[in-house]
């Protein structure tokens, strides 16, 4: 890696943004403006979405100039050598997730419309495939790199599993008491990305320790 | 022959806790949730000593090897004292918020107590994760990791299903049961990793 592509992140191609943008735009336009042509029932959904977009916007924005995250962003890059273990794993996590967003969009859209019970968990199961897809990449990722990086992750994914089944023990506990009161359905499905989220902060303290 | 311990002290709670049934039933004339209390004690522990049968016996001298080990042994001393803490916490935290506490604060901390035990094993777990040798630690987190993963698409399907109304679970029996059910799909890859690794 060149001394000059070290000191840059890499920016994303202009036509993509502004595309992204602007479709971020007309839904904020169609979730909230009082002459929107979308029924009052679906107008919360575009809004979500365009909230959604914006924030990833913000998030873009902050860590390309926002000097001390633009620090750790570059550190990370010129950290992590892209191996082809790295190069591969994206090329089959990011098309996975590229699908997970369409299921979710065309399940829920299918979802409306029917009542069959058979049918309704076989539309709201199909966001699970593309991420079965996603888990495979993340598999196959951990078993071809190296011993030493193979560690970090495997730790990593323990301590992640250990706090948040921790957390959902405690939380259970305070559900079955009456003190807190979560939607079961919430719930189950942010197992995940908590186990991804804390996962990816385990992860920055595990390799310190290892470095 | 520890496997071979544990069955019998498992096998020996569950008589005492039949025994202790029996006695309240027809001799004391204890209340009838009383007795079955204990008579869901002893059949637990029951199934507890059966299921040590059932294991097979490579399996089984697998384990005898692991716990003869320093960092086993440690291991099983820290384990047993958080075990029972557990088992007592989750008695007292449950008998206590039946009866009715009423400021909810108080409720919160009793009803959290039994996750305390649970850390203190997750950090006696950590430290033999630390202390066991490379081919074992390696059997041990990637049977986590499978797991996790397993139960995180499990979740996901089941609450996207909770969502869709197709099935309706408990929000707080389903927040309970990720870590039994994080340590038996845990245990199961352990024996399939620990076939294929030994």
């Amino acid at each position: 890696m060149s001394a000059r592509e070290a000191s840059s992140l890499p920016l994303p191609h202009q036509g993509l943004v502004a595309t992204v943008g602007l479709v971020a735009v007309v839904l904020a336009w169609l979730g909230n403006a009082s002459g929107s042509p979308l029924p009052t029932e679906q107008r919360d959904f575009a809004g979500g979405l365009a909230i959604g977009m914006a924030l990833g916007f913000v998030l873009m924005l902050a860590v390309r100039n926002i000097p001390m995250l633009r620090e750790r962003a570059l550190l990370a890059r010129s950290d992590a050598v892209v191996t082809a273990a790295h190069r591969q794993y994206l090329r089959e996590f990011l098309p996975a997730m590229g699908t997970y967003v369409l299921a979710v969009f065309a399940s829920l859209l299918l979802l409306k419309h029917i009542d069959a019970p058979a049918t309704r968990a076989l539309v709201a199961l199909l966001p699970v495939l593309p991420i079965g897809f996603a888990l495979r990449a993340i598999m196959r990722y951990v078993r071809n790199v190296d011993e030493m990086q193979q560690r970090i992750e495997l730790e990593s994914i323990a301590f992640a599993t250990a706090f948040v089944s921790l957390a959902y023990l405690a939380g259970g506990f305070l559900q079955l008491a009456r003190v807190i009161d979560l939607h079961a359905g919430t719930a189950m499905t942010m197992v995940f990305p908590l186990v991804c989220g804390v996962y990816g902060i385990a992860k920055r303290v595990v390799a310190r320790r290892f470095r | 022959m520890r496997m071979r311990r544990f069955m019998w002290i498992f096998a020996v709670v569950a008589l005492g806790a039949f025994a202790l049934a029996a006695v309240g039933r027809f001799l004391l004339a204890w209340p009838d949730n009383v007795v079955g209390m204990w008579a869901g004690l002893g059949a637990g522990n029951a199934v507890g000593a059966l299921l040590f049968l059932v294991v097979p016996r490579w399996w089984r001298s697998h384990c005898d090897e692991m716990y003869a080990q320093p960092a086993g042994q440690r291991y099983l001393r820290a384990m047993w004292p958080i075990m029972i803490g557990y088992a007592l916490t989750l008695f007292v935290s449950i008998w206590s918020i039946k009866r009715g506490i009423e400021s909810v604060p108080l409720r919160a901390v009793v009803a959290v107590l039994p996750a305390l035990p649970i850390v203190l094993l997750m950090r006696a777990a950590l430290r033999y994760l630390r202390e066991i040798d490379e081919l074992q630690r390696r059997i041990e987190t990637e049977a986590i990791g499978i797991a996790s993963l397993l139960l995180s698409v499990l979740y996901f399907a089941g609450g996207l299903l909770q969502l869709a109304k197709v099935i309706d679970i408990p929000a707080g029996v389903a927040m309970i049961w990720v870590f039994p059910l994080l340590c038996l799909v845990y245990g199961i890859a352990k024996m399939v990793l620990a076939r294929r690794y030994l």
